[in-house]
């Protein structure tokens, strides 16, 4: 979709729409950490709000259609930004952060605006400290988007730490109960994995001749198969725990359970979506004859994955604790793809990247009101909200089918186009279509158990005010026309996924 | 050069040696302004300091002056290169605002100008010794760092241990600089000069067994390592940076103890290259060694400063680290770590400042909560223990990871495999003790400045302008460094290229 409107806008912004996008949210956060309180909220409302415009214009400008043997590899809107020169021997090496997009990274920024939007609106009940909570929340989105728009190892890195920080501090300062454990695993866990990551970006450089952090010379360079293998290891143990993959998932549930609403929003909602964007930037794309190769682990390791959390899920009493594990469930949907790696898996895997984001988002807002509206999460101790409080409730069931990948909703597509992909190359992965029917399952028993049961009069439960449902309905939007029109999304994305398929050119 | 050129450098030192003089003979009519006269002196050798920089790093040549000093030792001068600037411009900068800040601190103690002529003392000698070209100058400037430290932590330091931590400063630091007067006696034997130059260009004509070099070699890093406080002796740096007056904390752990990274690039990896090169696995194993002990310990301490105290070992570590991988990348980086950690460090210990200044607690476990009370100081620590942990985009995450990218540069010379995997296995280990560095600053952050604010703390405000001002001063100069590391690489990366037989 190239409007030449949305063209025109952006010729309008000073340095570029990708700098632009980081800068303004970075200074902002200055800004918000300076006025404080109300004033705090309200800007970080309109940064937020026009971050996302921002993404949707981006989204109607580019062009994602790659010609073959474009040297930028079909990337768009390309600046570069020198830190530093270190010379070295013969040559010298640029410390820079290198940004560009194509179709996938333009689907990721458009999500994480759009879910630190919802955040940042749902975060009305937060009063503790509010300057520094939304001067955080603000540098996050800095990292986020950063994340999805480098095109230099050392840039993606510098913002795949970035978000780490932030993090912490929402996850341990406005957190609940033993939310500083949480914080303090959280932080363990993904920082390990990313320092093996860094590892191999330095092995990468001293491999590629020249030496080189820029991924897209790294990408077309055919690097020798057994560094591209290791490289790939070390994505897995980086992104991996991100997304996360079963033996390195134990962080998730401490973080999203322990963290105020907002951050397991965003935890779910992008986080878990770094490591599947790290998976299919650093990994099929960058070294597609590695992840070619580590195929057939991956897809047991996601299926796997996915029985696992689904089981692991159904044993939760905490609502929220339940909606985290989900969140297990799904991203194994998304390495799954990228295991497969044809394009019908791939295209599957950024949907339910895309689509995930939003639903989830929505489950932890419910799950977070029901603490305020019911006193408590545990499924169990909450009855009869269909009848006490049939707003919320309406809500609660709208986004539990769409979790559960009701046709006509946003993860069915996903779900889709992953199991389409995957049967026709191993007919054993049809063995996630398990995970599913247990998924309906767990879902399903916990809406009898909450929503169609009779209600306690012991245990009233109030109706949620309309102000704290501004937020989910708002999110319910995209999963309705993602379920309808899934072009829309997958217009962006196809021609980057057959361009990975292709090959190097 | 230029045809009138004035003495910049030597101005600069003079102007601090005098005016502390000054301040000290004029001390009971200053009083109370000894701080502001002070400040003001070392503003001017700052100002006076401005050309040399000028001259190495917009016009890219060294800044160079001597004079005869007598026919026995030689030549004595200043010299500022591209090895120098970092750690100088560290010295010069961190010693203004470590004087500004003191202004604050040294309110309600006794006997102010002698402080501050002893401060003035201190800086003067770390910066000289940054810019010595001849050993004996070397030496005698080395020495003059010890003297007025030892007279600020004697008088100013904290009451019930202050002559014990005294006397450890003394004869810790006076053992190395031991080790170094033999090591530059057989430099001497060897060479038979006492000027840097004439020792570089000899040097390599020299035709006996390496063993000889590689015991000069040992004999001054012990003593240098002393300073950098490496493991195994590093016992007296956390007493001595914990106890010790703020103001001189600051400057004894970011700059003091970098004094003796810099003298390991001088005298080690540019004068002894090839010991240097051939033991190079051994240091870059003991700063590896250093990185986890001191990160371990500090993630044990209660007192706030020895919690930062212990950091500077760790961080010293990873400079030890950076100059044993002997590669371009690593030794750059290590140099440039010195002025970020000068400055984040330095930063944190004028937080810890405050916060001492303010509640009169050091307990963390007994502080929290305090980003509501003094919010800039909350955000000052932010900036620098962010920076030591090594995110981004702040200084320290530049210079970390060009000091790991040196080790992999080590371990995997031009494209031929993996050359030497022990560097790899040290790299690898390196990066990992990053998480630690993470938890002992995240740690300080959230006991002090985050969580509940206790009862007792409830009337605690934020510092006075003179503490305040040179912390956010310092913050933004970590975070300019941070978006453009250029600016100091551009200097330090050509005189790092330029050095003997490194790796490239």
């Amino acid at each position: 979709m190239q409007i030449l409107f949305a063209q025109q806008i952006i010729d309008m912004l000073p340095l570029g729409i990708l700098p632009f996008m980081l800068i303004l949210p970075l200074i902002a956060s200055v800004i918000a950490y300076a006025v404080r309180g109300r004033a705090a909220r309200i800007l970080t409302l309109t940064v937020t709000v026009t971050e996302l415009l921002l993404s949707f214009v981006l989204a109607m400008a580019i062009n994602p259609a790659i010609i073959s043997g474009d040297p930028n590899a079909g990337m768009k809107y390309l600046w570069n930004f020198v830190m530093g020169q270190i010379v070295s021997g013969g040559g010298s090496t640029e410390l820079q952060i290198a940004l560009g997009v194509d179709g996938i990274s333009v689907a990721m920024i458009v999500l994480s605006n759009f879910v630190v939007m919802i955040a940042t609106i749902s975060s009305n009940h937060i009063h503790k400290s509010e300057g520094l909570y939304y001067a955080l929340m603000l540098l996050l989105q800095v990292g986020l988007i950063g994340v999805f728009m480098s095109l230099d190892l050392i840039g993606f890195f510098i913002f795949w730490e970035l978000v780490l920080i932030p993090m912490f501090f929402i996850i341990g300062r406005w957190g609940e109960e033993g939310c500083q454990h949480a914080a303090i695993k959280f932080f363990i866990y993904t920082h390990l994995g990313s320092a093996v990551m860094l590892v191999a970006f330095f092995v990468l450089y001293f491999v590629a001749v020249p030496h080189t952090f820029d991924m897209i010379a790294l990408r077309s360079m055919g690097l020798p198969p057994m560094v591209q293998l290791g490289f790939a290891l070390a994505v897995f143990m980086g992104a991996g725990v991100k997304l996360p993959v079963w033996p390195l998932h134990n962080w998730l549930p401490w973080a999203h359970v322990k963290a105020p609403t907002p951050g397991s929003v965003i935890l779910a909602g992008i986080l878990l979506k770094m490591g599947g964007y790290g998976f299919i930037r650093l990994g099929v794309w960058m070294v597609p004859d590695a992840f070619a190769r580590l195929s057939i682990p991956l897809a047991v390791l996601a299926v796997f994955t996915c029985i696992y959390a689904a089981f692991t899920a159904m044993a939760q009493t905490d609502l929220k604790s339940m909606v985290a594990y989900t969140s297990i469930n799904h991203m194994a949907w998304v390495l799954l793809g990228v295991a497969i790696g044809t394009a019908t898996a791939l295209q599957g895997a950024v949907y339910m990247m895309v689509s995930h984001g939003v639903i989830i988002s929505v489950m932890f807002i419910v799950a977070g009101q029901l603490k305020y509206s019911a006193g408590s999460r545990e499924i169990p101790q909450v009855k009869g909200l269909m009848v006490q409080a049939p707003r919320l409730a309406s809500v609660f069931i709208f986004a539990s089918f769409a979790t559960f990948g009701l046709p006509g909703l946003s993860g069915f597509i996903a779900e889709a186009l992953i199991l389409f992909g995957s049967v026709k190359v191993y007919v054993w992965t049809a063995l996630i279509t398990l995970g599913v029917f247990l998924t309906v399952g767990y879902i399903l028993w916990t809406l009898n158990r909450i929503v169609f049961s009779d209600a306690n009069p012991e245990k009233p439960v109030t109706e949620a005010p309309w102000s704290d449902l501004i937020a989910p309905l708002i999110t319910l939007i995209p999963v309705v026309i993602l379920g309808v029109w899934p072009d829309l999304l997958l217009g962006l994305v196809s021609p980057v996924v057959s361009f990975i398929v292709g090959g190097v050119p | 050069m230029q045809v009138v050129q004035l003495p910049f450098m030597t101005i600069s030192l003079a102007m601090l040696f005098f005016g502390a003089l000054a301040i000290y003979l004029l001390k009971s009519r200053l009083g109370a302004g000894a701080g502001k006269a002070a400040a003001a002196i070392s503003f001017a050798s700052l100002v006076l300091m401005i050309p040399p920089f000028f001259r190495v790093v917009v016009e890219g040549g060294p800044a160079m002056e001597s004079a005869t000093w007598s026919q026995v030792f030689g030549r004595v001068g200043l010299y500022l290169d591209g090895i120098a600037f970092p750690i100088t411009f560290a010295v010069v900068v961190l010693g203004f605002l470590s004087v500004v800040y003191a202004i604050g601190y040294t309110r309600e103690i006794p006997n102010q100008p002698s402080f501050f002529a002893n401060q003035l003392f201190f800086i003067m000698g770390m910066q000289w010794v940054t810019l010595a070209t001849n050993v004996i100058e070397f030496f005698i400037a080395w020495e003059i760092m010890l003297v007025p430290t030892y007279f600020l932590i004697l008088f100013w330091g904290l009451p019930e241990t202050k002559k014990r931590t005294a006397l450890k400063f003394w004869l810790y630091t006076q053992s190395g600089a031991l080790c170094i007067f033999v090591g530059f006696g057989l430099l001497y034997y060897f060479v038979g000069s006492f000027e840097l130059s004439v020792i570089q260009s000899l040097l390599p004509t020299y035709v006996g067994s390496i063993d000889t070099l590689k015991l000069i070699f040992v004999l001054l890093a012990a003593g240098f390592l002393v300073k950098m406080a490496v493991f195994p002796i590093h016992w007296w740096l956390p007493p001595v940076h914990a106890e010790a007056p703020t103001p001189i904390s600051v400057l004894l752990s970011g700059a003091m103890i970098e004094t003796g990274a810099y003298a390991l690039v001088r005298f080690g990896t540019i004068i002894l290259g090839i010991a240097a090169s051939s033991l190079s696995v051994w240091i870059a194993a003991i700063g590896v060694v250093t990185m986890f002990y001191g990160g371990l310990m500090a993630l044990a301490q209660s007192d706030i400063k020895r919690l930062l105290a212990y950091s500077s070992v760790s961080q010293m570590g990873y400079v030890l680290f950076a100059l044993g991988t002997f590669a371009t990348y690593g030794v750059s980086g290590g140099l440039f770590h010195l002025i970020n950690h000068a400055f984040s460090k330095g930063l944190l210990f004028m937080t810890a400042g405050v916060v001492i200044h303010e509640t009169k607690v050091r307990d963390i476990a007994q502080l929290g909560g305090l980003s509501n009370k003094m919010p800039i100081t909350a955000f000052a620590a932010a900036v620098g223990a962010l920076s030591i942990a090594g995110s981004p985009p702040l200084s320290g995450f530049a210079s970390e990871w060009m000091m790991f990218l040196g080790g992999f540069q080590a371990a995997l010379p031009g494209a031929g495999g993996l050359a030497r995997p022990e560097f790899f296995v040290l790299a690898v280990l390196g990066v990992s003790s990053t998480i630690i560095s993470a938890g002992y600053m995240l740690r300080y952050l959230w006991k002090v400045f985050l969580g509940p604010t206790p009862e007792s703390l409830e009337h605690v405000r934020e510092g006075p302008r003179s503490m305040t001002v040179p912390m956010v001063t310092l913050s933004c100069l970590i975070v300019l460094f941070g978006i453009f590391p250029g600016l100091a690489l551009s200097v330090i990366s050509p005189a790092v290229n330029a050095i003997a037989n490194i790796i490239p």
